[in-house]
């Protein structure tokens, strides 16, 4: 087993060539003891993503509207909050507001996330990227991040030791890359989430594992 | 319950101490003492925060420590004979400060407590036409619209004799009776305080509306001047003179003791002589000399309403011409603040400096709010949840200690079935068609038909929800009304 503390270093050449993409051995550590990391809880899930999203990176999710798949986010939300970490969730979804007795419901500590809507995420909340204040940021649906923007939001994250997830209201495309996203996936329907079919995951970047067929979380 | 009356006869009782918001109800006249009113919303999180409590939470032992606190604090500032009530509203908070003078009594109470709900119901007739009287000069003074005192007078007397003829002991006896029935017989001010009285748990949302606020102003106001040698038309190059101009405030601060600042006042002025005056705000009291000599936050905050203030009076602007509105000079001063004297710093030094207020300092440099929630326990989806800011009404918090933990449990339950993100209101929309392949059935919620005051409209109170699959495949929350018609109310994101 790696020490925790060698995780814990910026300067562990696992994290920085992972930041390329580039996979070593390191994901085999045991991420429980890694408080590093950000993890769901869903086992399949956390060993999708190899170990949980890590701090300091950005992460992003194609994850259209309609298909219930920001269970998938609230998953790392929800175990977020129950450690008690700040969480910032930037609503940016056109007309619609969170609804919190059904974050509540779905295991999120609501004393421990703030909530805010903003089209220009950047724009408006640059003082939050400064300090490390929240340690898991989510910005959903954002209008358009500038490749300036996006550059932004990975700095400060990997300065603040913080995780980004940048949830995007369509699918993500291999063909047109994200340089400052480490870990880019998209989301699928299988079938009909009412009826509790789950996702199908597929990764653009950052992990070279099989697509994974996730059943409805247990949240 | 945010306001606080508050009688003392301690002749330098600061009620700055405790809020920038506080009006002089009754000055201390020979052995009558002073009394204050205090408007304790804008500070409620701060106190909430110093007394190491959340706001969100309103647990019982919370609630105790936050009354500890405040009554340490009332102590230490209005003196051993000084009498505080805390209320939902200033003319409840009156009414109870009445009842325990009239008792001799001493001390702090909250209406959040059995005994002080009790202080507002055995109030006597007595007590709340004198308390009338002086509401009626009050507003008499502040120009309330379509007040006649004399008229009023007449009503009150109409009203006292009405309620001796029917036998009404008390003001609390007449909760039965329909509102405007009061307002149709006695006039529209007696009526706004019986409401106060009668149904302010009910209607939260009247605070203090229509009170005859008059918010106390020092005499001495922290200020300072800046005449430019050179006209400023750019943020960037006013920023650096602006920070001076902060620094020389807290200056002046410093030496009156000031401990947090709410607000301040930039009034500009343009070369052409216009004025513009820009508020500067923090939504958490916020400390600043703490930030000298950079004054990050109050930069910030600054910068924000600049750049609102400006857009705006450019927008206003038929002809603007560039030099004319270049800023030749301009005023700082504060606006709102509280003091935090020794007392004040003895008592609670440990616990403040103990308080992490590091979110809040945060808050205070966004130019938007970060919003908290927490869940209401109510089945109705709109009234499921509530801000944290706005803090939970007492008919909440008593209906929260009524439900037990399997009631809770339920609620989760339901909470689970619907989605994560709703509109805010719901979005009517055509009867889905080909139902039978697209719809799953969800639950079926009955509004409170009790409180519009009409069961007859019971069709319309009647939900039953669904998921529903639209024509691009999204599921959506919708829900058909006993009426038939199809509203969308939330999506499966």
């Amino acid at each position: 087993m790696v020490p925790t503390n060698a995780l814990q270093t910026p300067e562990n050449i696992a994290d920085i060539l992972a930041q390329y993409g580039v996979r070593t051995g390191a994901s085999a550590i045991d991420m429980e003891m890694d408080p590093t990391r950000f993890l769901s809880g869903n086992a399949a899930l956390d060993e999708f993503i190899e170990g949980g999203l890590i701090s300091g990176a950005v992460s992003e999710w194609g994850m259209p509207a309609g298909q219930g798949s920001r269970e998938i986010a609230l998953s790392f939300v929800g175990r977020a909050t129950t450690s008690e970490m700040l969480v910032l969730w930037v609503n940016g979804q056109d007309g619609l507001e969170v609804y919190p007795p059904a974050w509540s419901a779905r295991g999120v500590d609501l004393r421990f996330i703030r909530f805010v809507t903003a089209n220009k995420p950047i724009e408006l909340l640059k003082p939050i990227f400064l300090e490390p204040l929240f340690r898991l940021v989510v910005i959903d649906s954002p209008k358009h991040l500038s490749g300036e923007e996006w550059a932004f939001i990975a700095r400060q994250a990997r300065a603040m030791r913080v995780h980004v997830m940048v949830l995007q209201s369509f699918f993500l495309s291999g063909r047109r890359g994200n340089i400052w996203a480490r870990l880019r996936i998209n989301c699928k329907q299988r079938s009909n989430v009412a009826c509790g079919d789950g996702w199908h995951l597929e990764a653009v970047r950052g992990t070279s594992r099989q697509p994974l067929n996730l059943p409805p979380l247990d949240m | 319950m945010f306001y606080l009356a508050v009688s003392s006869l301690q002749s330098d009782f600061n009620p700055e101490s405790l809020t920038p918001r506080f009006m002089l109800w009754q000055p201390a006249a020979g052995e009558n003492h002073a009394i204050w009113l205090l408007d304790l919303r804008p500070v409620w999180p701060y106190w909430c925060q110093q007394a190491g409590i959340s706001p969100i939470k309103n647990q019982m032992n919370h609630q105790e420590r936050l009354h500890s606190f405040l009554r340490q604090a009332v102590a230490a500032l209005g003196g051993e004979g000084a009498v505080a009530v805390m209320d939902v509203n200033p003319w409840r908070a009156l009414m109870g400060m009445e009842v325990m003078r009239e008792r001799g009594l001493q001390g702090f109470v909250s209406a959040d407590n059995p005994i002080g709900r009790n202080l507002v119901s055995e109030a006597s007739w007595d007590i709340w036409f004198r308390l009338a009287g002086e509401v009626a000069v009050h507003w008499f003074g502040c120009g309330r619209e379509r007040f006649n005192l004399q008229v009023f007078r007449g009503q009150a007397r109409q009203m006292a004799q009405g309620m001796e003829r029917l036998g009404i002991q008390k003001p609390t006896a007449l909760t039965g009776m329909a509102a405007m029935a009061i307002r149709r017989r006695y006039g529209a001010a007696l009526h706004d305080l019986w409401l106060w009285t009668a149904h302010a748990h009910e209607h939260d949302e009247l605070g203090s509306c229509g009170f005859p606020w008059v918010l106390w102003h020092q005499q001495e106001s922290v200020q300072v001047k800046r005449h430019l040698d050179m006209p400023l038309l750019e943020w960037e190059h006013i920023e650096s003179v602006l920070r001076d101009d902060v620094d020389r405030l807290c200056t002046l601060l410093n030496k009156q003791g000031v401990g947090r600042v709410l607000s301040l006042e930039w009034r500009v002025v343009f070369l052409d002589l216009s004025c513009l005056v820009i508020p500067i705000r923090f939504r958490h009291p916020h400390d600043l000399p703490a930030e000298s000599p950079h004054h990050r936050t109050a930069l910030l905050q600054a910068c924000y309403a600049f750049e609102d203030a400006i857009s705006a009076a450019m927008g206003a602007a038929i002809d603007f011409g560039v030099y004319e509105k270049a800023i030749g000079s301009w005023d700082l001063l504060v606006t709102e603040k509280i003091t935090l004297p020794p007392v004040m710093r003895d008592l609670f030094g440990a616990i403040m400096d103990a308080g992490d207020d590091r979110l809040q300092e945060l808050e205070n440099r966004l130019p938007i709010p970060l919003k908290a929630y927490e869940i209401t326990n109510n089945w109705i989806p709109e009234e499921g949840y509530c801000l944290v800011d706005s803090l939970s009404s007492s008919s909440t918090m008593a209906e929260q200690k009524s439900l037990g933990e399997i009631t809770r449990a339920s609620f989760h339950a339901l909470g689970r079935q619907r989605p994560l993100f709703v509109y805010p209101k719901p979005r009517a929309c055509p009867q889905p068609i080909n139902q039978s392949r697209t719809w799953t059935f969800r639950e079926r919620i009955m509004d409170k038909w009790w409180r519009s005051g009409s069961a007859s409209s019971q069709g319309s109170t009647q939900r039953d929800y669904y998921v529903m699959r639209d024509q691009e495949q999204r599921a959506v929350w919708v829900f058909k009304d006993g009426t038939g018609k199809w509203y969308v109310h939330g999506m499966y994101n």
